[in-house]
C-alpha cells in the first residue's frame, strides 16, 4: 500500500512541481502578485507531497514489503527499525528520492519565507529553483523511480538485506547531510538566476543568499566530516580520507561554496566581483551535479561507482543545460555585471580575498584534474593513465599551506589599501608566536618541512583569532564594563567578524590534527599468542583471551587485549576488544575496531585474524595522534557557522533602541 | 597599475603555480590503467606502476597474518574471465573483500607478479545487489 501511495505521492509532487514552475514564469511575466501567491503555494505542496513519498518508501521499509524492488534489495526481516528506515538512501534509487525532496521542502521553504514579497525577481527565483527540483523529481519518477514492483513470481519472504558495514549510526545520517548540503546550494544559485533574469543585480540577491549559503556550507562540512569519521570508524585502514572520486565530488562543492562565501563580503562592501560570484555560485552548483554525474556515469574507476550508469548522461545533458543558461543570461546583463570599483591595491583585504578564491580554486582544478585525469590522458594520448593520493598531497599541500598564511594575515589588512607598517604591526605578535612554535618542533625533532610549516601557520591563524576576541572585548572593558558585559557587547558588536574568527579556529585546530595524522602516524602489525604481549609506542598490549560471540545474524570472534601505560604499568588503563564478525546472510565479514580516544592519541585496533591451532591474534595496531582534535576542529567550526547564522544581535537591540 | 591589471596579474599568478604544481605532479606519480588481460599480455621483465581493476578470482586466494599480513589471489579480468594475474599485497585484508568482488589495485608489475601498494574494494554505499527478474516494471 505504502509503495503505491508514494508513487502517487511522488506523481503529484512533479505536478505541482511543473504547474508551479509555469505560473511562476508567468508571474514573473506579468509582475502578477496573485500568480506569485498561487506559485508560493503550489510550490508548498510539491514540497509536501515528495516529503509524503519519501516518507512512504521509509513506510514500505517499516512494512518489509518485498513486493517493492528497493525495499527488497536494501533490507530484510532481521534489520533493526532505525536501520531499516536509513535503508532508503541506502541505494540509488532511494537516494534521489532524497535529494528531490530535500529540494522540495528547501524550496517551499523559501517559498513560505518569501510568499508575501511578490516581485518578478522572486518570481524569477521560484521558477530557477523548480527548475532543480524539476530535473530531480523527473529523474526519480521517470529514471530511478524506487516504487518498482519486484520481478518475480512469488514475493520473497525476506530481503536481501542492506551491507552490514551501512548498518551504522554514521551512515544513518551522513547521506542527508551530504545531500542537504548539496540541494541548498540550489537556492543561492537560484537566486543569482533570478537576478540576471529580472535585471535586479544589486546586492539583494548576495544578502538574501548569505544564510543559505552558510547551512548549505555548514550540511556540507558536516557531511563530509561524518564520512571520514564512518570511513574512519568502520572500515579499518586507520585513515579517514583516501581521495576517492566519491569523496572528491563532495569536496569539489566545498570548495568553491567557501570560497564564495568570502567573495561575497567584497561585492557586499565595495560592489566588486559581481561577474565572479555569479560565476562562483554556479559552479558550486555545477560540481554538485558534476559529482553526481561522475558517480553515476561510470566513466571514472571507483570504488564508490553506481551498478547502474545509464543516469549519469542526464546529469551532464542537464549541466549542459545549466552552463548555457548562466553564459546566455551573464552576456544578456554583462552592463550591469560590471564591478563599480576596481582593486586598488594587493596590500588590501579586497586583494586577499581575491587570492583567497583563486587558491580554493587551484585546489579545485586540481582536484578536478586528478579526478578526471584518466579520461583526459586517454582522450588526449590514447593511453590511460592515473594519479592518485600521492598527487593530490603534493598539489594540495602547498596551497593549503598557503590559505593558512591568507588566513592568519587577512583579517588584519585593511579595505582598499593598507598601511604596511601597521599590518606588520597587527602580525607581529602572532607571527613571534608562530616561529616560536616552528622552532620548538624543529627541536623536538619535526624536521618535515610541510608539517612544520603546517604546525606554525595553524598556530599563525589560531594566535591572529585568538587576539582579534581579546582586542575587541579589551575595547569594551576601555568603557568601564566588566569582563562578562564587555564580551556580550563585543560579541554583538563583531558578530560576524567574531563567528569567522571562530570558523577560522575551527579550520587551524583541523589543520593541525590532519597534519599529526599524516605526518606523525604509527603503523605495525603484530602476532600475539594468549598471555604474550608486544608493545606500540607507549603502549603494552597483552592478549588474555579469544572468545567467541553469535547473534541473530552473525557470529563472531572477539580478542580481549589489556592495554599497559608503558613497559612497567601493573594495571591495564584498560581493555580493549577489536572483533571480526561473519554475517550468517552473505558470509560477509567485518572487522569491529577498537578505539581508545584520548587529547593526546587515538589507540586503534583491528583484528585481522585468529590461528585455530595456538588461538594467537594478529592484530594492526595504529597510534593516530591528535586525532580526535580533527573531530573537534570541525565541531569549533560549525559553532561558528551556528554563530553566523542567528540573527544579527546588534540589529536586534538597535531596533529595540 | 590599474585595478583591471592587478586582478589579472593576481588570476594569472596563481593559475601559473597550480599548473606548474599540476604538471610536475602529474610526470611524477602517474601510473598506466590496464586490465590484468593487458597486463598478462606484457612481458615479465616489464617494471610498470599501474592501477589495475578486475575480480577477485575464486582460486589461489590465501591470506597469512603471521609474521605480517600477506593477501594473495588472482585478480581475474572483467571482459576476458579466464585472463588473471597473480597480486601480492602485504597488508590487512580490508573487509569488503572476497572471491567474485570487484576490486581496485594500485601497485608496480615486477617479475611476473603484482605488488599493490593499495587496494580498494567496492564501496558498500554504492553496491547494488542483483534483482531476479532481469526486466524492471513500474508500479
Amino acid at each position: 500500500m505504502f509503495s503505491d501511495l508514494g508513487h502517487l505521492f511522488l506523481i503529484l509532487g512533479w505536478f505541482f512541481c511543473v504547474s508551479s514552475m509555469v505560473c511562476g514564469f508567468v508571474a514573473a511575466r506579468r509582475s502578477s502578485p496573485s500568480l506569485f501567491s498561487a506559485t508560493a503555494r503550489g510550490t508548498i505542496c510539491c514540497g509536501l507531497f515528495l516529503f509524503l513519498s519519501l516518507s512512504c518508501l521509509a513506510g514500505a521499509f517499516l512494512q518489509n514489503d518485498y513486493t517493492n524492488q528497493f525495499v527488497w534489495q536494501f533490507s530484510n526481516r532481521d534489520m533493526p527499525t532505525i536501520y531499516k528506515i536509513t535503508a532508503v538512501w541506502g541505494g540509488m534509487d532511494g537516494s534521489m528520492l532524497l535529494w528531490a525532496t530535500f529540494l522540495g521542502l528547501g524550496v517551499s521553504l523559501l517559498a513560505y519565507q518569501s510568499r508575501k514579497l511578490a516581485s518578478p525577481f522572486m518570481s524569477w527565483v521560484l521558477v530557477a529553483a523548480h527548475s532543480s527540483t524539476l530535473f530531480f523529481t523527473s529523474v526519480t519518477l521517470f529514471s530511478t523511480n524506487p516504487f518498482r514492483y519486484l520481478q518475480v513470481p512469488v514475493v520473497p519472504a525476506d530481503g536481501n538485506g542492506l551491507n552490514p558495514l551501512l548498518q551504522n549510526p554514521y551512515m544513518a545520517i551522513h547521506p542527508p547531510m551530504l545531500y542537504a548540503g548539496f540541494t541548498l546550494f540550489a537556492i543561492p544559485f537560484a537566486f543569482c538566476l533570478g537576478a540576471l533574469a529580472s535585471g535586479n543585480l544589486s546586492n539583494e540577491w548576495i544578502m538574501k543568499t548569505r544564510r543559505w549559503t552558510l547551512i548549505a556550507w555548514g550540511f556540507l562540512t558536516v557531511g563530509i566530516t561524518l564520512g571520514g569519521h564512518w570511513a574512519y570508524l568502520e572500515l579499518g585502514w586507520g585513515g579517514f580520507w583516501a581521495w576517492d572520486p566519491v569523496e572528491n565530488s563532495s569536496f569539489l562543492p566545498w570548495l568553491t561554496g567557501t570560497a564564495f562565501l568570502h567573495s561575497v563580503m567584497i561585492q557586499e562592501r565595495k560592489q566588486m566581483l559581481r561577474f565572479w560570484n555569479v560565476w562562483l555560485i554556479g559552479l558550486t552548483y555545477g560540481l554538485t551535479v558534476f559529482g553526481t554525474f561522475l558517480t553515476r556515469s561510470g566513466i571514472v574507476q571507483s570504488i564508490h561507482a553506481f551498478a547502474s550508469t545509464d543516469i549519469g548522461w542526464l546529469f551532464l545533458l542537464y549541466l549542459g543545460g545549466l552552463v548555457t543558461t548562466l553564459s546566455w543570461l551573464s552576456w544578456l546583463r554583462r552592463n550591469e555585471l560590471r564591478s563599480e570599483r576596481s582593486l586598488e591595491s594587493f596590500l588590501s583585504r579586497e586583494a586577499f580575498f581575491l587570492l583567497n578564491n583563486l587558491v580554493f580554486l587551484s585546489i579545485c582544478f586540481a582536484v578536478l584534474w586528478g579526478v578526471l585525469f584518466p579520461v583526459l590522458s586517454e582522450a588526449v594520448t590514447g593511453v590511460k593513465q592515473t594519479i592518485g593520493i600521492p598527487f593530490f598531497n603534493a598539489v594540495t599541500i602547498p596551497f593549503f599551506l598557503l590559505m593558512l598564511l591568507l588566513m592568519g594575515v587577512g583579517p588584519a589588512v585593511a579595505w582598499r589599501r593598507s598601511n604596511p607598517q601597521r599590518l606588520l604591526k597587527a602580525c607581529l605578535a602572532p607571527a613571534i608566536g608562530a616561529v616560536l612554535v616552528g622552532t620548538f618542533l624543529l627541536i623536538l625533532g619535526v624536521h618535515n618541512l610541510y608539517a612544520n610549516l603546517s604546525y606554525s601557520l595553524s598556530w599563525f591563524v589560531a594566535l591572529t583569532v585568538l587576539l582579534e576576541f581579546s582586542r575587541a572585548i579589551r575595547a569594551q572593558r576601555a568603557t568601564n564594563l566588566n569582563l562578562i558585559a564587555a564580551t556580550t557587547t563585543a560579541v554583538k558588536k563583531h558578530q560576524r567578524r567574531l563567528a569567522g574568527g571562530l570558523v577560522h579556529l575551527g579550520v587551524a585546530i583541523t589543520a593541525i590534527a590532519i597534519t599529526a595524522s599524516m605526518a606523525h602516524k604509527t603503523e605495525r602489525e603484530l602476532s600475539i599468542k594468549p598471555g604474550g604481549d608486544a608493545v606500540v609506542g607507549r603502549y603494552r598490549l597483552v592478549l588474555d583471551d579469544v572468545t567467541g560471540d553469535e547473534t541473530s545474524t552473525y557470529e563472531s570472534l572477539v580478542a580481549h587485549l589489556s592495554v599497559f601505560s608503558g613497559d612497567t604499568a601493573s594495571t591495564p588503563l584498560l581493555t580493549m576488544k577489536p572483533e571480526m564478525r561473519r554475517y550468517r546472510r552473505n558470509s560477509e565479514t567485518t572487522s569491529e575496531i577498537a578505539l581508545r580516544m584520548n587529547w593526546l592519541e587515538d589507540l586503534y585496533i583491528v583484528l585481522a585474524g585468529v590461528n585455530p591451532e595456538d588461538s594467537s591474534v594478529a592484530i594492526k595496531v595504529f597510534i593516530n595522534p591528535l586525532q580526535v582534535w580533527l573531530w573537534f576542529g570541525v565541531l569549533v567550526m560549525i559553532a561558528g557557522t551556528l554563530a553566523a547564522l542567528i540573527p544579527r544581535l546588534n540589529e536586534s537591540t538597535t531596533l529595540k533602541q | 597599475m590599474s585595478g583591471r591589471t592587478r586582478f589579472v596579474s593576481l588570476l594569472l599568478g596563481c593559475f601559473t603555480i597550480a599548473i606548474i604544481l599540476i604538471w610536475q605532479s602529474t610526470r611524477s606519480t602517474a601510473s598506466l590503467v590496464l586490465t590484468p588481460a593487458d597486463l598478462a599480455a606484457t612481458s615479465n621483465e616489464d617494471k610498470l606502476r599501474v592501477r589495475m581493476g578486475g575480480r577477485v578470482a575464486a582460486d589461489g586466494l590465501s591470506y597469512e597474518t603471521t609474521p605480517l599480513f600477506v593477501l594473495s589471489f588472482r585478480l581475474e579480468d572483467r571482459e576476458r574471465p579466464g585472463s588473471t594475474v597473480a597480486v601480492v599485497y602485504r597488508d590487512i585484508k580490508p573487509d569488503m573483500f572476497a572471491p567474485g568482488r570487484d576490486v581496485l589495485v594500485d601497485g608496480d608489475w615486477k617479475g611476473g607478479t603484482f605488488y599493490a601498494a593499495h587496494l580498494l574494494t567496492q564501496c558498500p554505499s554504492k553496491y547494488e545487489p542483483s534483482v531476479p527478474g532481469s526486466e524492471k516494471s513500474q508500479k
